[in-house]
């Protein structure tokens, strides 16, 4: 039972985070049984950070009842919380950053020093809502994790098998001086009284890592109080990266994602404002995370001398192939992805979309006619708790790959909007695939053809009058039985 | 008694004795059933063509859109109405060819006229000495005792039977149907 411990900093963490989710719902394959996410950010207000959370909650009790499910695979990998907390609370609250440095309590000397160090504004900056934009503030304040609750319980809990990822961007101020701070958190060793438990192991963890590059920009000018300018964004990454150069040989992996072709949303401090879409990006990088821990890629990721000293770390970035009428592809669909890439997101997705589609546009109508319902699924069943959860999240679902699709850079690769169709691909890539027998079934009939077979198979495998499945539990494993036989894309 | 014919003579208000008779086998001449019983050929057919419609519809249609209970009737009715038009085609071709003895097409005696014979058919045949005891048996053309409606009358009774093996057959095998296992209910 391996773990993979995953640390998302600021609100490109947390927005990673969904997308991982994302695609764990859909079924996208993850090389640990556990993931337990942390998120760290000062500001725990933010949209972007509570739209996440809400989103791993309602997972984890979907999750309740994927495990139980022989071939299903939405909902299957593990999401744990550790003390049912997502988010790394600092144990400091303070409002302003020249308190929390106690410039007040000060020599007179240091106080020069520190003005001449940090802008008025910035000293007086409100870190409630994050350190918008100033890493060199992130890494005084965030210099705090040991002493959180959460932080010590991931260390009793860390197991030798289990592994880190951290993602975090390089433009903003959280990721941007969280991620180095935490890294050496990690690999500096600490006495046995600090109360870390199993510290030794995850000083000697695999740790890998994404680093998010400018893929967004900040209308600036309006706020004058802003102390976000997007004209920085690309001389702070530099910086940033520059530093970054002493990570060498101390990361096992490490990742790194940008696009040029940047939307600019509007600027916000931080808050219930702080609301960015999803974009391809952040889809990108959350399966740099699901790369790391891929079983097929333990020897290319994981590079250790006998020592168990890291050799060198790999570095690793996401491209894009062109499109055949442009060379910079505006609208990424599945045809501008590499065939590994192919591979790992077109059948989950389409398959979870397809289970969507169909539980949104048809499953009233059908319910009452289709025998794999009958018995099974009364009236109410769809006011089950676990299953009103499960929409909640494909309703998400959609709402994600909508928000994807409306960046400079969309990734539109389904057409969402009509529902007539089963084959909603944008390319033509042809998934699903009817048997020979199916040939009379047209568009929603065959799902729902191939849901009656698959409940037939289930009764089968299961036997009747043996233990059957919750009918929470029937459900996930017929609709993904279902799906995985209509769409099952192969390179 | 033949199993079909006992089933068709459940319906023989629909079309006659007389047609229930002919298909019998009813043998003027000889007075018994020695000629084809009809019943087994016709109730064959309404038995193979229910058969094969609920085949057809739970295992070869067996279709997700169609599998509500107005489907299941719409396919009993087609079922109902080919068996009608074989059970009608079957007996009206037989008519107009006049392959139905004249015994059974027309009334042969008196009491299915309702005539006394008994009494004088004449007013100088008044001499009890004349008096035919024995009734007398003819042929009146004008009132034929088997006629298309009669046919449509067994077309009716045809659509009935081959309705109930159609219901018979859809209870007994619809459970290994994909798609319209519930279906009708």
């Amino acid at each position: 039972m391996s773990k993979l411990y995953v640390f998302g900093i600021g609100g490109t963490g947390s927005r990673v985070l969904k997308s991982l989710t994302m695609l764990l719902a859909s079924g996208v394959e993850c090389g640990v049984d556990t993931i337990v996410p942390i998120i760290i950010d000062r500001d725990m207000s933010n949209s972007d950070l509570s739209r996440t959370k809400m989103l791993i909650e309602d997972y984890i009790s979907v999750n309740k009842v994927a495990v139980h499910t022989a071939q299903n695979k939405f909902f299957k990998t593990n999401i744990e919380l550790l003390g049912g907390e997502l988010c790394l609370q600092l144990k400091d609250s303070t409002q302003k950053f020249d308190d929390f440095i106690r410039k007040r309590s000060m020599t007179r000397e240091n106080q020069a020093l520190v003005e001449m160090l940090f802008s008025e504004y910035t000293l007086g900056m409100d870190m409630t809502v994050g350190f918008q934009g100033n890493p060199n503030v992130g890494s005084v304040v965030l210099n705090q994790f040991e002493d959180s609750e959460l932080f010590k319980a991931f260390s009793n809990d860390f197991s030798p098998d289990d592994k880190i990822f951290i993602i975090s961007s390089i433009f903003g101020g959280t990721g941007a001086s969280g991620f180095p701070l935490l890294h050496r958190v990690l690999q500096t060793p600490k006495s046995e009284t600090s109360g870390l438990h199993n510290w030794g192991l995850i000083n000697n963890a695999s740790i890998g890592a994404i680093t998010v590059l400018p893929y967004f920009s900040v209308e600036s000018g309006k706020d004058k109080d802003s102390q976000v300018n997007a004209d920085t964004f690309m001389d702070k990454a530099k910086a940033a990266l520059s530093y970054y150069k002493t990570e060498d040989k101390r990361l096992e992996t490490m990742y790194y994602i940008a696009d040029k072709q940047v939307t600019t949303y509007k600027h916000n401090k931080g808050g219930d404002g702080q609301r960015n879409n999803a974009h391809f990006v952040e889809l990108a990088a959350a399966l740099a995370v699901l790369d790391f821990v891929n079983p097929n890629k333990i020897s290319e990721n994981i590079n250790r001398d006998a020592n168990k000293k890291i050799k060198e770390t790999i570095y690793k970035e996401f491209g894009i192939l062109r499109s055949k009428t442009e060379d910079n592809a505006q609208v990424v669909s599945f045809a501008n992805l590499a065939d590994e890439t192919k591979q790992t997101l077109i059948n989950p997705l389409t398959r979870f979309l397809l289970f969507h589609k169909y539980l949104k546009n048809f499953y009233d109508k059908q319910r009452g006619q289709q025998p794999y319902a009958h018995l099974y699924f009364d009236k109410n069943f769809i006011n089950n708790e676990t299953i009103k959860k499960m929409i909640k999240i494909q309703e998400r679902f959609y709402g994600w790959l909508q928000e994807m699709e409306e960046q400079t850079r969309k990734f539109s690769p389904f057409i969402l909007e009509d529902n007539s169709k089963i084959r909603f691909l944008r390319d033509r890539i042809n998934v699903v695939e009817p048997r020979k027998s199916n040939f009379m079934y047209k568009d929603w009939a065959l799902l729902d053809n191939e849901l009656n077979r698959q409940s037939i198979k289930i009764d089968k495998d299961r036997g009747i009058i043996e233990e059957t499945f919750k009918p929470e539990e029937r459900f996930l494993e017929l609709f993904y039985r279902a799906s995985a036989e209509l769409i099952n894309y192969k390179n | 008694m033949n199993p079909f014919e006992v089933i068709y003579r459940w319906f023989t208000k629909l079309f006659g004795a007389e047609l229930a008779d002919y298909l019998a086998g009813w043998n003027c001449t000889t007075e018994d059933y020695t000629g084809t019983n009809q019943f087994v050929s016709i109730g064959l057919i309404a038995f193979v063509v229910a058969l094969v419609f609920m085949l057809v519809y739970y295992y070869v249609v067996n279709h997700p859109r169609f599998n509500r209970w107005w489907s299941w009737l719409l396919v009993l009715i087609g079922v109902g109405v080919i068996n009608l038009f074989i059970g009608y085609g079957i007996n009206s071709s037989n008519l107009e060819a006049g392959n139905i003895e004249n015994c059974l097409m027309y009334a042969t005696s008196a009491n299915t006229m309702n005539i006394d014979n008994t009494q004088p058919v004449s007013s100088d045949d008044t001499d009890n000495d004349t008096i035919k005891k024995t009734p007398i048996t003819f042929a009146d053309k004008s009132f034929p005792l088997i006629t298309k409606a009669n046919c449509w009358g067994f077309g009716l009774a045809n659509f009935i039977v081959s309705a109930m093996w159609f219901i018979i057959f859809s209870l007994c095998f619809k459970w290994w149907s994909r798609n319209c296992k519930y279906s009708p209910f």
